[in-house]
């Protein structure tokens, strides 16, 4: 294609000289090496980042594929953490009261539990015979 | 009459990396980082915008390998991917920022096209080295985005027309219509140059 107004040949190889001069600009020595490396660990960090996403997304893929029961379904987690949470709170603090309790219901008449901590001065005595560390716990008619 | 599709010199080295050899795949980014180093930095005329445009370029081709059939080059479609980031990038960058521009190789000292310029200058050549890199950057960045990408493909990486329009989606007759326009333009502000360095 030739323009009315073509610039002249020598001028435009001149230009076109001047221009290739870019060329010569690079970046240091051993930039492209570096880059590699800031490649895989951009890639590294993509895949980790995309993998928490995928967790989140299936499970909001699920939630939102339930339709309307989805609010029902909502409630009921909603409900079930709340109640964890309360026997949680309540029930921790009587557990081990409750359980000695229960015990004595079925021990003879006039038997009581010994008890015995673990681990404490006469549980590490050497001189003492390991089999009645294990009879402590029972009544003492047993 | 069938035109024989060209054959990829880099089909062995893709079908490796669309089946899973990342190495494969690094072979590619060292081979055609250099090149989409040049494209990019010279668009946007600074480092760091280039370092990030390049690794997302790559990634960009790495996710969408599997999608790459074979229609083109490998290397026609890397740098129809590069090309189209960096006209995007541009065009949202609209604030010109400040360049940054990489050191000059010293090979360009010995350089016909530097010593002629040279010479018709002034002998002290480190700095006019300097004063030339920024009087071309002011020209090239002075263009359009697309004769600027033209310009940079033809002249300075030195990709035949054909390819262009390949790479950018239009016909030869616009990518020459273009190149007409960009170096009229490039040629009144180097020569204006040129004027004042035969002054000095």
């Amino acid at each position: 294609m030739t323009h009315p107004q073509d610039i002249p040949a020598e001028e435009l190889e001149d230009l076109q000289k001047l221009l290739r001069l870019k060329n010569y600009e690079q970046p240091t020595d051993g930039y492209f090496e570096d880059f590699l490396d800031e490649f895989h660990r951009r890639q590294r960090e993509d895949a980790r980042s995309s993998q928490k996403a995928t967790v989140w997304s299936r499970f909001a893929e699920w939630f939102q594929d339930l339709g309307a029961a989805k609010w029902a379904v909502g409630a009921g987690v909603a409900y079930a953490v709340l109640a964890l949470a309360f026997f949680g709170t309540v029930g921790s603090g009587s557990k081990s009261s409750n359980v000695a309790k229960e015990t004595e219901d079925f021990l003879p008449q006039g038997s009581k539990l010994q008890h015995v901590e673990l681990g404490s001065e006469r549980a590490n005595d050497p001189s003492k015979d390991r089999s009645e560390e294990v009879l402590e716990i029972l009544p003492s008619e047993f | 009459m069938t035109v024989s599709p060209k054959i990829d010199p880099d089909l062995d080295l893709v079908q490796r990396a669309q089946g899973g050899d990342t190495r494969a795949f690094d072979e590619l980014i060292m081979k055609y980082s250099p090149k989409i180093y040049g494209l990019i930095y010279n668009m946007t005329s600074n480092k760091d915008d280039t370092n990030d445009l390049m690794q997302d370029v790559f990634a960009k081709a790495f996710r969408s390998l599997g999608r790459f059939q074979g229609k083109s080059t490998f290397y026609t479609w890397i740098y129809a991917i590069a090309t189209n980031m960096t006209l995007n990038f541009l065009k949202k960058r609209k604030r010109r920022m400040a360049s940054s521009l990489d050191e000059v190789d010293s090979g360009i000292q010995n350089d016909p096209a530097f010593v002629d310029y040279s010479n018709r200058a002034n002998p002290r050549q480190q700095s006019d080295v300097h004063s030339l890199q920024e009087k071309l950057n002011e020209a090239i960045q002075a263009l359009s985005k697309d004769h600027r990408a033209v310009v940079i493909m033809f002249d300075i990486q030195g990709i035949p027309h054909a390819e262009i329009s390949r790479i950018l989606g239009v016909s030869e007759g616009t990518v020459r219509s273009r190149l007409f326009y960009a170096h009229k333009q490039l040629q009144g502000h180097l020569e204006e140059f040129r004027l004042k360095a035969a002054k000095i």
